[in-house]
């Protein structure tokens, strides 16, 4: 029997695992995909009315640039009062504008690009950028749509449209916590707003204490993904900013740029992992653009994770930018 | 009706419907847990195996969907999990290794061996294991046990398909010199 034949047999005669131990792993996957959702900063992400603003910006273009270049890093206030100020302007200006409520049985239409770092042991890192169109139903109670097409980095899949009916495996409507109707139900008053959000956005813990999420990066990563393709009431949204500026360690980043290439000034909030979140502003409206995630700490990050190693500090590792948001009233159907 | 779909199609779709994901959790699951059982034993394996799904749920923006299968990414999480516990893997490898002394079945420890007989090893074996670098065994391990392609083993450790094949070869040499040895106090 050769040494390769005898190492398969001892692996082979491992035990399996106990349908319990199955059970409970299954179970931690599934409220960890629960709870970390939001990290996805893409469906149930839609906002409205910042539509007309940027949609010139992204007409036409269609590869997504590599957003490497973080030199602007250096230039991130420390002084917080910086962010709490942005944050301020965009309550104040989020309450000026109007707030069309839907009807229930209408849809939100969101058009936004998106662009994510692929990297990985052992394959070449590259950006693969997106473009997406989103019919998500104000009740949440019926199947969305989603239409999509690979701009770069997506070898053959590149450039062709893909469409998807967003529903439960095997039925149902996708339940999606960002529906018009549960937002809405949520408190504008930024304590009881900040109160709700730590039990919709629970702190992460883990089996290792390094990868735990604090309650307040749980809480930063749900605003962001919130504000930055959420369909929100404009009250909502400015008691979201009031709410933010209550989060320990948030910062400015005076120049960051969203996945259509929009320079803004962003609020970050830089998690123990070593990624930093950002929700970028315009700069002269102070209307959310999109979203920007940035390898800030590349030790902190590599001590916990393998699949960056050798990618250099001050990369982006995704982007968002909201190009255009509509109530319409089928899925499919272009404003 | 379809084809089933790819792993790479699963872990696109579930970007955005993340409870797909137990989709891929589904597919190799048992086939992680058994490798890291090999490596660390039956109750390490759930929590690493289990953690495993974590980090690649939290990395699955980062997959490369342009390749279909996902194994190589998760044995290669699986492994880097693994080495957070290198020394808790040599201890095991050294212990079975001391399980070679007493052959005459009667004593405590042999008893204790036969109950947990997964942890059983050769142990020859598992001596030569135990002395080998953790890169040459990552290797050995993804191969024998994991049953990865060179291919599969090079993405999944992030190195050049040749660097496999000579740590490979290194291992193995490495492990036939002492069973070998064995085969001579013996025969």
């Amino acid at each position: 029997m050769d040494e390769m034949t005898m190492l398969r047999d001892h692996h082979d005669a491992q035990p399996a695992p106990s349908p319990a131990t199955v059970r409970a792993a299954r179970e931690r996957l599934a409220a960890h995909s629960r709870s970390r959702r939001l990290r996805v900063p893409r469906l149930g992400r839609l906002s409205l009315g910042i539509g007309a603003l940027g949609l010139a910006a992204c007409v036409g273009l269609v590869v997504v640039q590599v957003i490497n270049d973080d030199t602007r890093v250096s230039t991130l206030n420390a002084v917080p009062a910086g962010a709490v100020q942005v944050l301020d302007r965009a309550a104040t200006a989020a309450r000026q504008q109007d707030d069309p409520r839907p009807r229930a049985d209408q849809y939100v239409f969101a058009e936004s690009q998106s662009g994510d770092y692929v990297s990985g042991p052992g394959q070449t890192p590259k950006w693969q950028g997106m473009r997406r169109m989103i019919w998500l139903p104000v009740d949440g109670k019926r199947e969305g749509l989603l239409r999509e097409r690979r701009t770069a980095g997506g070898g053959s899949t590149t450039g062709a449209w893909s469409t998807t009916v967003l529903r439960q495996p095997g039925g149902g409507p996708l339940d999606v916590q960002n529906n018009y109707a549960a937002l809405d139900r949520l408190s504008r008053d930024p304590d009881e707003l900040l109160a709700q959000l730590q039990r919709r956005y629970p702190a992460q813990h883990s089996s290792d204490p390094a990868r735990d999420r604090s309650a307040d990066e749980q809480v930063f990563d749900g605003i962001s993904g919130m504000v930055a393709e959420s369909y929100l009431p404009p009250s909502l949204r400015a008691a979201l900013f009031q709410a933010a500026k209550k989060i320990k360690g948030i910062t400015l980043v005076e120049d960051s740029i969203d996945a259509a290439g929009r320079h803004g000034v962003a609020v970050a909030l830089t998690f123990r992992e070593g990624v930093r979140q950002e929700i970028i502003f315009d700069r002269q409206t102070y209307a959310p653009l999109g979203s920007r995630s940035v390898l800030a700490d590349a030790a902190a990050y590599n001590r916990l994770f393998s699949d960056l190693k050798g990618v250099p500090q001050g990369r982006t590792l995704s982007a968002t930018a909201l190009v255009n948001t509509r109530i319409v009233d089928a899925p499919g159907r272009l404003p | 009706m379809t084809a089933d779909p790819t792993d790479a199609e699963v872990i696109e779709r579930s970007r955005h419907e993340p409870e797909l994901f137990s989709l891929i959790f589904d597919r190799y699951y048992a086939r992680i847990h058994r490798y890291v059982s090999s490596r660390l034993g039956p109750s390490a394996a759930d929590d690493v195996a289990a953690d495993t799904f974590l980090a690649a749920f939290d990395q699955r923006r980062r997959y490369d969907l342009t390749r279909p299968e996902a194994s190589a990414w998760l044995f290669g999480i699986a492994t880097n999990l693994i080495g957070r516990h290198r020394r808790s893997e040599v201890r095991r490898y050294r212990a079975m290794a001391r399980m070679d002394v007493r052959d005459d079945g009667d004593s405590h420890d042999e008893k204790i061996a036969e109950r947990v007989s997964a942890e059983r090893m050769q142990p020859r074996l598992a001596a030569a294991l135990a002395d080998l670098s953790k890169h040459d065994r990552d290797v050995l391990l993804l191969v024998a046990c994991g049953q990865l392609t060179y291919d599969e083993v090079a993405r999944a450790l992030g190195i050049p398909a040749g660097t496999v094949g000579s740590r490979l070869n290194r291992a193995r040499k490495r492990l036939r010199t002492t069973l070998g040895k064995e085969m001579n106090i013996h025969g």
